[in-house]
């Protein structure tokens, strides 16, 4: 079976070629199939955000394959990368990136916005979504009047608006608190029941009992590779 | 809808960055101010001058020396052009002395030039018939603002104030020719089909009294270039009280408003010129403040205008007028005589075009000064538009991101760049309306036309087009535009991880 995501030798290193050269990922071959829950473990600096990010197209590798479907996006043009991380791609930053001074709703249907939807539409959706993860009583919220745990959501609500087949999410637990971290890991196993393949880096040991495939990393380098047994 | 979803969220970028926009908006008002002022004034001159032309002479004689204007001799000229029919020729004295310590003009002519002139015709001293209410848009309403009551009647084409001529209510017969029933003063009023009504509604604000004392508010005084001192003016007739004569008499000068204001002349006020300070002259009243061009001005006697600039019998110009009801007139044998005798001769279509050209060299100046202007105002609005740059690169590696196109960024940037100039070209054109108009150019009007001072005593003339609202428009965009477009293309090109970053 044709894998959803599939990296091949893949590099990235900074200043290449000079004394201060930096290998934030050296030579990374992965397999991740549809529908998975991969986890991306490792020290800080290790390179589990880089890595993500190539596999996100939020960046260019300095060498190696990134094969979406089958298909090696590397190459891809701007807009055709563009259109991946509408499309095919949602993505969750560790500071969760939201924009201020707009309302949480609004925040949540900006990717919508050079899609030609219709304002009530938007609306409709994205409200839609955030009361599916519990904020809809911060609809009309701006995010800094949100705490951190909500902001998260909001980030996922944002994430998910386009509903991506895949969803990557950047240590999602480093800036929340605990009571947070247990509703985000039901809702990623809820998103996964709905068929979403979801990758996530952390170092936080909570994720130790989730995920299917574990990818360790060390400097750059997957050190280690562990696939839990799926129940049939 | 697309298009209509980034003008909104552009217009909402807009006011969640409150600081950002304010400050590329006063960044904008300040330059597109500037230019619509220099664009208004000019063209505010310029029209001035255009209808000075239409008012001054068909033909313009004075010899020739070396290739330039040089003097007649007023009485062979005159005879001359009265040996052509349909035309009349009519002397005029033009130099430049100084009053007190100002450059001024002085323009002489004959008794009937005078009359004429004082009567409404007012063509042969340059800008003296520009009316108040010429300028585009008729703007009237700030006029109250500066002290006339609103509803209250300001004449039409109020050249002269002060101790005015005939009082005569609107509707009534028209005046008296000044020159009789001749057939010249019947020429010159056909070719001003409303310079009857103009006479007629010309409003008289004061009349004195024969008690009224010659020079209000204070005893005689002589003026001299080391500035006003007093005198007695012995052995000079001073004229008394305004009559339907008033400025026809020998000695008497009619001021330029700003000249009269500067130095605090009121009418019936003698005073020397330190050119010839054997010549007592007596102010007989005050011109117009409508017009730039004759703020700075002496009207006087063609004589008097003579014998100050001791060149008796001679004239710079002889004003040639033809007759309009005539069509059998003769100028074009009249142009042919005197060019053939080597005069030089010039019609309203060669002045037009001179002035064209004048105009073309000014405009070329201010071209200059607003491309400095521009590029000057260029980083600086480029570097207000950079103003929050890291916000604006983290907020579009986001949106990068979350997958907005390279082009939807650059549209929505310069959708909020469109809204803004927009917004301050709108501005600009109301509070330059409004400074130039209400408050006609008080503090600014200093930088663009000379010797007006911070609060100017004349009407600053200002006429904005709707070329220049579009100009104006044109330049906030390319501002903004360019500033913006290139900084969000920097941006929306560069990975979306190293924007955020």
């Amino acid at each position: 079976m044709q894998p959803i995501i599939s990296t091949e030798d893949l590099s990235r290193w900074y200043n290449a070629g000079k004394r201060d050269e930096v290998r934030a990922v050296d030579r990374v071959s992965l397999r991740i199939e549809k529908g998975e829950w991969a986890v991306f473990g490792g020290p800080s600096g290790s390179g589990k955000t880089t890595l993500l990010g190539l596999i996100g197209t939020l960046d260019r590798p300095t060498r190696g394959k990134v094969l979406l479907r089958g298909k090696d996006v590397t190459g891809f043009s701007d807009v055709e990368l563009s259109r991946i991380r509408r499309t095919e791609i949602g993505i969750v930053f560790q500071d969760f990136h939201l924009l201020r001074g707009i309302a949480a709703w609004e925040n949540v249907a900006y990717p919508l916005i050079p899609a030609g939807i219709g304002s009530k539409q938007r609306y409709a959706r994205a409200t839609s979504l955030m009361e599916r993860l519990d904020l809809g009583e911060r609809i009309n919220h701006s995010p800094e009047q949100l705490s951190g745990g909500e902001q998260q959501r909001i980030a996922i609500a944002r994430a998910l608006i386009n509903a991506p087949s895949i969803l990557i999410a950047d240590e999602p637990t480093s800036n929340i608190d605990a009571s947070s971290v247990q509703a985000l890991l039901e809702l990623l196993q809820q998103l996964q029941r709905e068929g979403k393949t979801i990758l996530v880096s952390s170092h936080d040991p909570v994720f130790k009992d989730y995920g299917d495939v574990r990818f360790c990393l060390e400097r750059g380098a997957l050190a280690e590779v562990v696939r839990a047994q799926r129940s049939p | 809808m697309k298009h209509r979803n980034l003008l909104f969220a552009a217009l909402g970028d807009l006011i969640r960055h409150p600081a950002g926009s304010l400050a590329v908006l006063g960044c904008l008002l300040t330059v597109t101010l500037m230019y619509l002022i220099s664009m208004g004034i000019s063209e505010g001159v310029r029209f001035q001058a255009d209808m000075s032309l239409d008012e001054g002479a068909d033909i313009y004689v004075s010899s020739d020396q070396c290739g330039l204007s040089g003097p007649i001799l007023i009485e062979e000229m005159l005879r001359r052009v009265s040996d052509f029919d349909g035309v009349r020729g009519v002397a005029r004295v033009v130099g430049r002395t100084y009053f007190a310590e100002r450059l001024v003009a002085v323009v002489g002519l004959d008794s009937q030039g005078l009359q004429a002139f004082r009567d409404g015709h007012r063509g042969h001293v340059p800008g003296a018939t520009v009316p108040r209410d010429s300028h585009w848009g008729k703007f009237h309403p700030p006029r109250a603002l500066i002290g006339v009551k609103i509803g209250a009647t300001v004449p039409a084409f109020p050249a002269l104030k002060g101790p005015a001529t005939v009082s005569r209510p609107t509707g009534t017969p028209p005046l008296p020719s000044p020159v009789g029933a001749t057939e010249n003063s019947r020429m010159l009023q056909h070719r001003e089909p409303w310079a009857e009504d103009r006479a007629v509604r010309q409003v008289v604000t004061s009349t004195p009294s024969p008690r009224a004392p010659l020079i209000e508010g204070r005893e005689r005084q002589t003026l001299s270039s080391g500035g006003r001192g007093k005198g007695d003016g012995a052995g000079e007739h001073v004229p008394g009280p305004m009559d339907s004569k008033v400025g026809d008499r020998r000695g008497e000068v009619f001021l330029g408003r700003a000249l009269a204001d500067e130095f605090g002349v009121k009418p019936g006020m003698p005073f020397t010129l330190a050119a010839n300070k054997r010549k007592l002259f007596k102010a007989a009243g005050t011109l117009s403040p409508s017009c730039l061009w004759s703020s700075h001005v002496l009207v006087m006697h063609l004589d008097d205008a003579n014998d100050f600039f001791r060149t008796p019998g001679q004239a710079n110009h002889a004003l040639v007028y033809r007759s309009r009801s005539n069509a059998g007139d003769d100028s074009a044998g009249l142009i042919q005589t005197l060019k053939a005798d080597g005069f030089r001769v010039s019609d309203r279509g060669e002045n037009r075009e001179r002035l064209r050209r004048s105009f073309s060299v000014s405009g070329g100046l201010h071209s200059v000064l607003l491309v400095i202007g521009v590029a000057l105002a260029f980083p600086t609005i480029v570097v207000t538009c950079g103003l929050g740059m890291a916000e604006q690169r983290r907020e579009i590696g986001v949106l990068r991101a979350t997958g907005w196109r390279t082009r939807d960024v650059i549209e929505k940037a310069a959708l909020g760049n469109l809204v803004i100039s927009l917004a301050a070209a709108s501005v600009a054109v109301l509070l330059a309306e409004l400074w130039m108009r209400g408050f006609n150019g008080r503090l600014i009007a200093q930088f663009f036309v000379s010797e007006v001072g911070i609060v100017p005593s004349v009407d600053i003339p200002f006429r904005l087009l709707p070329s220049h609202a579009l100009g104006c428009m044109g330049l906030a965009l390319v501002l903004t535009e360019t500033g913006g477009i290139i900084s969000a293309w920097v941006h929306a090109r560069t990975l979306p991880r190293q924007s955020m970053s």
